[in-house]
């Protein structure tokens, strides 16, 4: 039985009415608008004025250098921030409503219900003193309303659901007693469990063999048909962005460089960082031998970044120009303009030359 | 292969049994059933295989910090000492681990720079200020230069783990068990990392198990590879032979579930399978 199935399963009359999604949008089908997010200690900002959108049934992958931000932007998205983590600027909303104007406890119900999170270190964010299946099925209880003994019934359902062999016996299983691959597809059902309207995935089919995470990719494409779920994919794998993004937004030292439509991203890198993630790549269908391209250098410091472009000192195109900020903006090219930004002062240039 | 081999582990069994019966069945599973690899110094073994087919609970046992149901592993010859004894403590510096979950590996109440000294200091390693040296180029290799005071809570999934690389190669160790190593880190900080296990290699003759569930990384970086699916080894031998003939069906699965590269390659295969 799929998710999908064992949740048609469950009683619906149970579900709770939905509070938020009557309030208008500011764009009908934006589920999730981040705009001017900073985020930041005393001492440095870490996510510097960040601007994502995500609408209704779309997926948005989120790629980038370690370090660069991806996890804190998520979690601020989520109002998950804290000490001594500050959000000093910016506005998140959430189906047309202003996260920051909602009291904790508000934000708690709508972070369960409404939103979903899988973390980027599964093994360490699950409960480790609780049975999996406990912790799946009091997710059930809990945000749709069902009787313990259907939770624990479709707890182990959505355990089969995502690939885990002997599911009954499974569900009595604590953490440590799982794979890491194992602990990442409870967080996922857990995820999947509360059909959220928002599902952010942080590196969540990192300790997947691609077989089962064709599988899960699979599941995680079905629910969003259904439900219409807006997803946010952080991953550092561009074979899965190739898979499920259909919009894509790099990051770098804090901000983001640049976003586009998964094809044009890979059919037209603009940002001299993206061209050389692209680079760096290594395919399964060839043989290499040697040292691997890598982008030379390290990420800046947060508290020490370079004046102008953050990516300056590892630039290959870096020139007098690069001492002044450049501005994320729509890049005018053959197709997909407006879609297509790129925080690079060559960035036209580059369009230009590659049409 | 050679017959000495550096690490070896002959035929090696892992079971757990785990009562409890809330959602109903008690459960047994041979996690490890029968595996037998040996790595030579300089070698890299590479790791593939299904999630949950015993591939960290057979990296702990080659590390020895887990001791098998039934089976032998070898160092250089020698079996393990007891586990928790103090012969034990002085052979890990030969045997280091980097494990899948950083943030559970390294000490919360400790910056790392710290961590990465006493590790040393436990292994008679240098004077203080040889290891604050030593603590600092470490993390200069691998893309963390001057964080040594941050702690582990601040830093990224991908820091922390770079840390814990930094940790385990700070000791010289003669074997390396990398457990999804580079598995958190962006393609361009996993190039470098990579590129400093080869030249470690290189230089100091290091052998590495090397698990991994991402074939790229794992064709690049091994000598050879063994497939491993429901506790034992389906199929075993040189790199490019797995990637360019292989044998076993669960290996042709794996390598056929291979991500598209770019998105318009995988609307060509869904077009196929239409
Ligand atoms: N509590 C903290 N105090 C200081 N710096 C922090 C703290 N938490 C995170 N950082 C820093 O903020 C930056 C962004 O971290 P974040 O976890 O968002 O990175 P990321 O893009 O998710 O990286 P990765 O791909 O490695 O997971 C990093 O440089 C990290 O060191
Ligand atoms: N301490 C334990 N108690 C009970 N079962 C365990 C324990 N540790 C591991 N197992 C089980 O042993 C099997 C193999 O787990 P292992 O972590 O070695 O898999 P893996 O190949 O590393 O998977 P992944 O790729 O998902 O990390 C799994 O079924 C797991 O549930
Ligand atoms: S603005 Fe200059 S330094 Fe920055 S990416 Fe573009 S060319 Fe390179
Ligand atoms: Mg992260
Ligand atoms: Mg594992």
């Amino acid at each position: 039985m799929t998710v999908l199935e064992a949740d048609r399963l469950s009683a619906d009359s149970n579900r709770r009415r939905d509070p938020i999604s009557s309030r208008g949008a500011a764009r009908a089908d934006t589920v999730l608008a981040v705009e001017g997010l900073t985020v930041g200690t005393g001492r440095a900002d870490l996510v510097i004025d960040v601007s994502l959108d995500v609408r209704a049934g779309e997926t948005l992958c989120l790629v980038g250098e370690s370090g660069c931000g991806k996890s804190l932007t998520c979690l601020a998205a989520m109002g998950l921030t804290s000490e001594p983590l500050i959000r000093k600027s910016g506005r998140i909303s959430f189906l047309g409503q202003d996260l920051s104007l909602l009291r904790e406890n508000q934000l708690a119900e709508i972070r369960g219900r409404d939103m979903a999170m899988i973390f980027q270190d599964a093994t360490a964010a699950l409960n480790p003193v609780r049975r999996v299946g406990m912790q799946i099925a009091e997710v059930l209880v809990v945000h749709r309303g069902l009787t313990w003994s259907q939770a624990m019934k479709q707890a182990v359902e959505l355990l089969a659901s995502v690939g885990i062999p002997d599911p009954a016996g499974r569900a009595n299983a604590y953490p440590h007693q799982l794979s890491g691959g194992m602990n990442q597809r409870v967080m996922i059902a857990m995820a999947l469990a509360c059909r959220p309207k928002l599902l952010i995935a942080d590196e969540a089919t990192t300790a997947l063999d691609v077989t089962t995470q064709v599988q899960i990719l699979k599941l995680m494409k079905e629910l969003q048909a259904e439900t219409g779920a807006a997803m946010i994919f952080v991953t550092h794998d561009l074979g899965v962005v190739a898979e499920i993004a259909d919009r894509v937004a790099v990051m770098y030292s804090g901000r983001v460089v640049e976003t586009a439509t998964v094809d044009d991203l890979f059919e037209r890198p603009l940002h001299p960082y993206t061209r050389g993630l692209m680079a760096c790549r290594l395919h399964a269908t060839t043989t290499s031998h040697g040292r691997i391209a890598a982008i030379e250098g390290t990420v800046p410091s947060p508290s020490k970044r370079p004046e102008g472009c953050s990516f300056r000192p590892r630039c290959p195109y870096a020139s007098d120009e690069c001492m002044a900020l450049p501005a994320l903006r729509p890049i005018a090219g053959i197709y997909g303009a407006d879609q297509h930004r790129a925080a690079c002062h060559f960035a036209e240039d580059f369009a230009r030359a590659g049409s | 292969m050679s017959g000495k081999g550096r690490l070896i582990l002959d035929d090696i069994v892992r079971v757990y049994r785990s009562g409890g019966s809330l959602f109903g069945g008690k459960t047994v599973v041979r996690a490890v059933d029968g595996v037998s690899i040996t790595l030579e110094p300089g070698e890299t073994l590479g790791i593939v295989g299904e999630s949950g087919s015993g591939k960290s609970t057979l990296g702990r046992i080659a590390a020895g910090i887990e001791a098998p149901t039934s089976g032998h592993v070898t160092l250089d010859g020698k079996p393990y000492a007891r586990i928790g004894s103090a012969a034990w403590r002085r052979e890990r510096r030969g045997v280091q681990m980097i494990f899948q979950n950083p943030s559970k590996a390294l000490d919360p109440r400790m910056a790392i720079g710290g961590q990465i000294e006493e590790a040393m200091q436990a292994h008679g390693m240098f004077d203080a200020a040889g290891r604050k040296q030593r603590m600092g180029e470490m993390l200069a290799l691998v893309g963390l230069p001057g964080m040594g005071a941050r702690f582990s809570h601040q830093l990224s999934g991908g820091q922390q783990q770079r840390a814990v690389i930094a940790r385990a190669l700070v000791l010289d160790p003669k074997v390396v068990i990398c457990d999804e190593a580079v598995s958190a880190l962006d393609v361009s900080v996993q190039a470098q990392i990579i590129n400093l296990l080869n030249d470690l290699k290189a230089r100091f003759g290091i052998g590495y198990l090397f698990i991994s569930h991402d074939l790229g990384v794992v064709r690049h970086i091994s000598d050879r590879i063994a497939v491993m699916r429901k506790g034992v080894i389906v199929e075993a031998g040189p790199a490019a032979e797995i990637f360019a003939n292989p044998q076993h069906e669960y290996t042709r699965s794996l390598l056929a579930a291979v991500p598209a590269a770019t998105p318009a390659e995988r609307r060509a295969r869904e077009r196929l399978i239409a």
